[in-house]
C-alpha cells in the first residue's frame, strides 16, 4: 500500500498527469481511426520521448496501450468495422444492439466494463504478479498445443449452431492460418504459385472483409424501409443502459476480468482470445442463449471486458519478468530498455518508483479514459442517424485505409474477396467468428506442435507428460464428445 | 522545457512521421521524403536502430526521414522491396545477414548481393547462452558433457543466434536440438520454464530474467563479453572458437548514382559515431561498430560459409 | 424445404471443392524434415480435417440442421424488389472497384468516383451533394489520414499534387 501510495505521489504532478492524459487520448484515437494502429503510433514516438523523465515517458506510451482497447469498441458497434483484432466478437452482439436502437447503451457498457476490467487488472498487477508470472514458465510447447486444442474445442462446442459447420468453419481458418510463407522453414505453403500470397493473409483484411464488407453488401440488399434503425433515445442521459441491461451485465463483466486477465498472461492468444472464450462462456451460462448474435447484452459485456482485461493481463509479464506477451508490449520493452528500465523483479527493487508511478498512472489513466469516454458517446451514436447513401461509401473508404496500411493494393483485394465470402457465408448460417479464431490461433498451434514434437525427438508422449498438458487435452476431448451429443439441455433451457 | 519536448513530439506526430520539412529545395537530392525499410517490425533493435539513424539522417540531410516496417515472409517481403526501390537515393534499409545468407539458400529469391550497394555498419548483436537457475547444468563443460550423452536442445527466435551452439557441437561432438521460437520471449520463456536447455539470445531478450534470478547467462557467444557481465567469459576464452556474429548496417539498391551513395555513406559514417544513438545502442546493449562500405559487406560475407554449413546440416539448404 | 436442402449441398460441395483444392497444394510439402515436423505436416492434417467435414456435409446434409436453436431459424428474408435488386448489384461492381481504385486511381479520384456511383448513381441522391461529398471524403483521406495520421492511403499523382500545395 505504501508503495502504491509512493506511486500515487509521483503521478500527481500535473506535467506527469498531462503525459498520462495525452497518452490515453492518442491511444483513443488511434483505437477509434482505421489504419492506424499501435505499434506504429508506440514506435514513432518511442525516440521523440528520450529527452523525457522516464516516468512521463513510459506512462503515455503504456497509456497508448491500455487506451486502444477503449477506442476500438466505438468502430465495431456503430459500422461493424472491428478497429483492433481483440474487438471481432463485438461486431456480433454489439454491433446488432447498435442495430436495436442500443448503441449508446452498448458504448456506455463497454467502457464501464473496460474501467472495471482495466482497474481489476492494475490491481492485480500489483498485488498478485510473482504467483501469476510463473504461469508463463508453466507453459511449454506441449502446454501450448493443449491449450489452443482446448480453446477451439470449447469455443466450438459453445458456437451453439450444427458442430460439423462449426468445425468447417475451424479447419477452414486453420487453413487459411498456414496460407504464406512457413514460419519455420520459409517454404511457401498454399499459396498456389502467387506471390503476393507468400506473405500471408493478414488478419486486418481478413477481420475487416468478413464483417465490415460483408455487412455493407448485406445492407445493400435490404428495403430502406426495413433498414431503418431503432433511433436511440434523444434525451440528455438517453445514452446509458436501462435497469435490465445493467443487471444483465453485471455477472458478464466480472467472469469477463477474470478470465481476461488470465488468458492474458500467456502469449500468443491475448485479448483476442479472451473476448472470443469470454463470448463463449457467457452464451453457455446465459439464460436466453438464442438472443445471442441478435444484440445480447451479454455477449457484448463479457467480451468487451475481457479484452481489456487480457490487454492488462498482458502487461503482468512484461513488467514483471521483461516478457512481452504481444507485439506491442515488445515495443514497450524497448522503450524501457532506452529508459534504461530493465522491466523484472529488478525493476521493483531498484526503481520502484518507475515501477510503482507507472501502475499508479495505469490506475489514473482508466479513469481518464472513463471520463474521455462517457461524453464521446453522444457524438459517436450520431453516426448511425447518416442515411445509408452517405454512410455506406464512407465506411467502405475507411475499411479501404484500414486494409491499406497492411499490406496495399494486394491486401483489398484479398478484403474484398472475404467480403463476398462472408456476406454468403453468413446467408448460409456459418459462424464467421470461429473462422477468425482459428485462423489466429492456428499458427499459435502449428508452431507448438512442431517445437514439442522438435524437443521430443518425434515422440507423441511429449504431450501426456505434464498434468497441465493432460488435463487441458482432457477438457478439448471432453468438449468435442459433448458437441457430438444432442444438445439436450439448452433446448430444456427455451421453455 | 519539458513542455517544449512534448510540442516537439506532438509536432512530429501529427506531421506523420519524424518529419521536418525540407528547406532546402534547391538541392537536386533529396527531392522527396526518405524512406527507411526495416524487414522486422517495431520494438525489436534493428528497428530502434533504424529510427536512431533516421533521425540523424534528417538532421544531415535536412529532410524528411520515415521509418517503414516491411513485414512478411519472415523478412523476405523487406528485403525484396528494398532490392526492387527506385535507385534515386529516396529508400535505403537495414540488412542483416537472415535476408543475405540465409533466404537465397532457401528459396528463390527476387535478388542477389549485387542488388545491394553496401552503405556502412553501425553495430553488431552480443549473443549469450543462458540457462535457468534451477537447471543441473551449471558450466559450458557440463553442458557439453549433456550433449554427449542425450539430445540437448536450445531454443532461439532465429536460426543465426545457434552459430554458436553448431560450432560449439562441430568441435566437440556434442549433440545440440534447435528448437525454433517465433520470437524472442517464447525462446527464453521455454528456457526458464526448462522446456528446453539452453536459449541463446541478445542481452535485451536476456536480461531482465537474469536481473530476476530466473536464468543465469553460461557464456557470451560472441567475441566480447557482455558489458553488463563482465565475469562472464566469452566460449572463446573457455577454449572453444565459437561464436555469433551478427553485424547491423545499412544497404541501398546498387543502382543509386555514386555521389548520392557516398552522401548516404556519409550519412551512415555520422550516425554510427552520434553520441546520442551510441547511448540507445548501450541502453540496449548492442555493441557499435562503425564499418565503412565495403567493411560491412566484407562482414557479412565472411559468415557466408559458416551459414551454409549451418543449413546443410539443419536440412534447409533447398537451392 | 427440398429446394433448402439442395442449395445447402451445394454450398458445402464448393466447401469440399476448396478444401481438396488446399489438400492438393499442401501434398507437395515435405511432411517431415530433419529438424522435426516440417511445413507439409500441419496443413496437410488440417485440410485433411476440413475436407472429411466438407465431405460428411455433403452426404447428410441433415447433420447441419441447428438442434438447439431450432426457434432462432432466421425469418424468411423478404424476396428483395426490382430496386434493392438493381442497388445490390451496384454494390457489388463498386467492391472490385475499390480493388483497381486503390491499385491505380488514387484515393481522392476513388473516393469521388465511389461515391458518385453509390449516392448519386444507386441510391438516387442529389448529385450536387454527392460531387462535394465525395471530394471532401477524398481530401479527408488524403490530408487527414496520409498526412497528418501517418497512415498508408493509395496515392495518385492527383493526391500527390494536392499534398504538395500544402507545403
Amino acid at each position: 500500500m505504501d508503495n502504491l501510495l509512493l506511486g500515487f505521489s509521483i503521478i500527481a504532478t500535473p506535467i506527469n498527469l498531462f503525459y498520462c492524459f495525452v497518452g490515453t487520448f492518442l491511444g483513443t484515437v488511434v483505437g477509434i481511426l482505421p489504419g492506424v494502429g499501435p505499434l506504429a503510433t508506440i514506435a514513432i514516438l518511442m525516440p521523440l520521448t528520450v529527452n523525457l523523465d522516464v516516468t512521463p515517458a513510459l506512462s503515455m506510451l503504456c497509456g497508448i496501450y491500455y487506451g486502444v482497447a477503449y477506442g476500438g469498441t466505438a468502430t465495431s458497434v456503430l459500422l461493424r468495422i472491428p478497429g483492433e483484432a481483440s474487438s471481432v466478437v463485438t461486431c456480433l452482439d454489439g454491433y446488432m444492439m447498435a442495430r436495436n436502437g442500443r448503441a449508446g447503451s452498448a458504448l456506455t457498457i463497454a467502457a464501464v466494463g473496460s474501467f472495471i476490467a482495466g482497474t481489476i487488472g492494475t490491481v492485480a498487477i500489483s498485488y498478485l504478479s510473482p504467483p501469476l508470472a510463473k504461469l508463463v514458465f508453466a507453459f511449454g510447447p506441449a502446454q501450448y498445443t493443449a491449450l489452443v486444442l482446448a480453446a477451439l474445442a470449447a469455443v466450438t462446442y459453445f458456437s451453439g449452431g450444427a458442430l460439423l459447420k462449426a468445425l468447417l468453419m475451424v479447419g477452414f481458418g486453420l487453413t487459411l492460418g498456414c496460407v504464406g510463407a512457413d514460419p519455420m522453414t520459409l517454404t511457401p505453403r498454399l499459396t498456389f504459385g502467387n506471390l503476393d500470397l507468400v506473405a500471408g493473409i493478414d488478419l486486418t483484411p481478413l477481420a475487416i472483409g468478413l464483417f465490415g464488407f460483408s455487412e455493407i453488401l448485406a445492407m445493400a440488399r435490404q428495403p430502406l424501409s426495413k433498414l431503418r434503425m431503432i433511433p436511440t433515445p434523444r434525451t440528455l442521459l438517453g445514452f446509458l443502459p436501462n435497469r435490465e441491461e445493467t443487471r444483465r451485465s453485471v455477472g458478464p463483466v466480472w467472469r469477463g476480468t477474470i478470465l481476461g486477465f488470465m488468458v492474458g498472461i500467456l502469449p500468443g492468444g491475448g485479448a483476442m482470445l479472451a473476448s472470443f472464450l469470454s463470448y463463449a462462456l457467457e452464451r453457455k451460462v446465459s439464460r436466453r442463449p438464442e438472443e445471442f448474435g441478435k444484440g445480447a447484452v451479454e455477449g457484448l459485456a463479457g467480451p468487451e471486458t475481457a479484452n481489456n482485461a487480457g490487454s492488462s493481463g498482458a502487461l503482468l509479464p512484461l513488467l514483471c519478468m521483461g516478457l512481452p506477451a504481444n507485439a506491442v508490449s515488445a515495443v514497450l520493452l524497448t522503450a524501457f530498455m532506452i529508459h534504461g528500465v530493465a522491466p523484472g523483479p529488478a525493476m521493483m527493487e531498484r526503481q520502484p518508483e518507475v515501477f510503482w508511478g507507472l501502475i499508479a498512472s495505469m490506475y489514473v489513466g482508466n479513469v481518464m479514459l472513463l471520463l474521455m469516454n462517457l461524453p464521446l458517446i453522444g457524438l459517436f451514436v450520431k453516426i448511425l442517424e447518416v442515411p445509408r447513401a452517405y454512410l455506406s461509401p464512407l465506411i467502405l473508404l475507411l475499411c479501404v485505409i484500414g486494409v491499406y496500411s497492411s499490406g496495399e493494393d494486394s491486401a483489398v483485394v484479398i478484403a474484398i474477396l472475404f467480403g463476398f465470402l462472408g456476406y454468403f457465408l453468413r446467408k448460409m448460417d456459418f459462424d464467421l467468428g470461429l473462422l477468425i479464431l482459428a485462423y489466429v490461433l492456428g499458427p499459435i498451434l502449428e508452431r507448438s506442435v512442431r517445437q514439442a514434437l522438435t524437443i521430443s525427438g518425434g515422440e507423441m508422449s511429449i504431450f501426456f507428460e505434464s498434468g497441465l498438458s493432460i488435463g487441458l487435452l482432457v477438457a478439448a476431448g471432453a468438449f468435442l464428445v459433448l458437441g457430438l451429443l444432442p444438445n439436450r439441455k439448452l433446448a430444456l433451457r427455451d421453455d | 522545457m519539458k513542455r517544449r519536448d512534448f510540442i516537439a513530439s506532438g509536432a512530429a506526430f501529427t506531421a506523420g512521421l519524424v518529419a521536418q520539412p525540407a528547406t532546402a529545395r534547391a538541392q537536386a537530392w533529396p527531392t522527396r521524403e526518405i524512406t527507411i525499410i526495416v524487414a522486422v517490425g517495431p520494438g525489436s533493435s534493428a528497428d530502434a536502430l533504424a529510427r536512431g539513424v533516421a533521425r540523424i539522417a534528417s538532421r544531415e540531410l535536412n529532410a524528411t526521414v520515415q521509418v517503414k516496417n516491411v513485414l512478411g515472409g519472415a523478412g523476405l517481403t523487406g528485403f525484396a522491396e528494398l532490392a526492387a526501390s527506385k535507385p534515386d537515393g529516396h529508400t535505403f534499409g537495414v540488412v542483416n545477414v537472415g535476408g543475405l545468407l540465409v533466404f537465397p539458400h532457401i528459396m528463390k529469391v527476387p535478388y542477389t548481393w549485387d542488388s545491394f550497394s553496401f552503405l556502412g555498419g553501425v553495430a553488431e548483436g552480443y549473443y549469450g547462452i543462458g540457462i535457468a537457475v534451477n537447471s543441473p547444468i551449471k558450466t559450458i563443460e557440463d553442458l557439453i558433457a549433456a550433449g554427449k550423452s542425450r539430445r540437448v536442445t536450445y531454443s532461439a527466435s532465429a536460426i543465426m543466434n545457434g552459430v554458436a551452439m553448431i560450432q560449439l557441437g562441430n568441435a566437440t561432438g556434442a549433440k545440440f536440438q534447435f528448437v525454433p521460437a517465433s520470437t524472442q520471449p517464447e525462446a527464453v520463456a521455454q528456457a526458464v520454464g526448462g522446456h528446453v536447455d539452453v536459449v541463446v539470445q541478445t542481452p535485451p531478450d536476456l536480461v531482465p530474467l537474469i536481473e530476476g534470478k530466473q536464468l543465469r547467462l553460461l557464456a557470451s557467444a560472441t567475441y566480447n563479453r557482455w558489458p553488463n557481465y563482465p565475469d562472464v567469459k566469452t566460449l572463446k576464452e573457455l577454449g572453444y572458437d565459437a561464436a555469433t556474429i551478427v553485424p547491423l548496417g545499412f544497404a541501398c539498391s546498387s543502382g543509386v548514382p555514386p555521389a548520392i551513395r557516398a552522401k548516404l555513406e556519409q550519412v551512415i559514417a555520422v550516425a554510427a559515431k552520434d553520441p546520442e544513438l551510441m547511448a540507445t545502442m548501450r541502453s540496449l546493449t548492442i555493441l557499435p561498430r562503425a564499418l565503412s562500405g565495403p567493411e560491412f559487406r566484407d562482414a557479412i560475407q565472411s559468415q557466408a560459409s559458416t551459414v551454409e554449413g549451418i543449413l546443410v546440416a539443419a536440412g534447409m539448404k533447398k537451392t | 424445404m427440398l429446394m433448402r436442402i439442395s442449395t445447402e449441398r451445394i454450398v458445402f460441395l464448393a466447401g469440399l471443392g476448396v478444401a481438396l483444392l488446399f489438400f492438393w497444394q499442401s501434398v507437395g510439402l515435405d511432411a517431415w524434415s530433419i529438424l522435426g515436423p516440417g511445413p507439409g505436416l500441419f496443413p496437410r492434417v488440417i485440410t485433411g480435417f476440413s475436407s472429411v467435414v466438407a465431405a460428411l456435409l455433403v452426404a447428410f446434409p441433415g447433420l447441419a440442421k441447428n438442434t438447439a436453436a431450432a426457434t432462432s431459424e432466421p425469418e424468411a428474408e423478404p424476396e428483395p424488389g426490382p430496386e434493392e435488386r438493381r442497388i445490390f448489384r451496384i454494390y457489388c461492381l463498386a467492391m472490385p472497384f475499390l480493388a483497381i481504385g486503390s491499385a491505380y486511381l488514387g484515393f481522392i479520384l476513388m473516393s469521388l468516383i465511389l461515391v458518385m456511383a453509390l449516392t448519386w448513381f444507386a441510391e438516387r441522391r442529389c448529385w450536387r451533394r454527392a460531387l462535394v461529398y465525395g471530394v471532401l471524403c477524398g481530401l479527408v483521406g488524403v490530408i487527414g489520414f496520409g498526412q497528418f495520421l501517418g497512415a498508408s492511403v493509395p496515392a495518385a499523382e492527383l493526391d500527390r499534387v494536392i499534398l504538395r500545395f500544402l507545403h
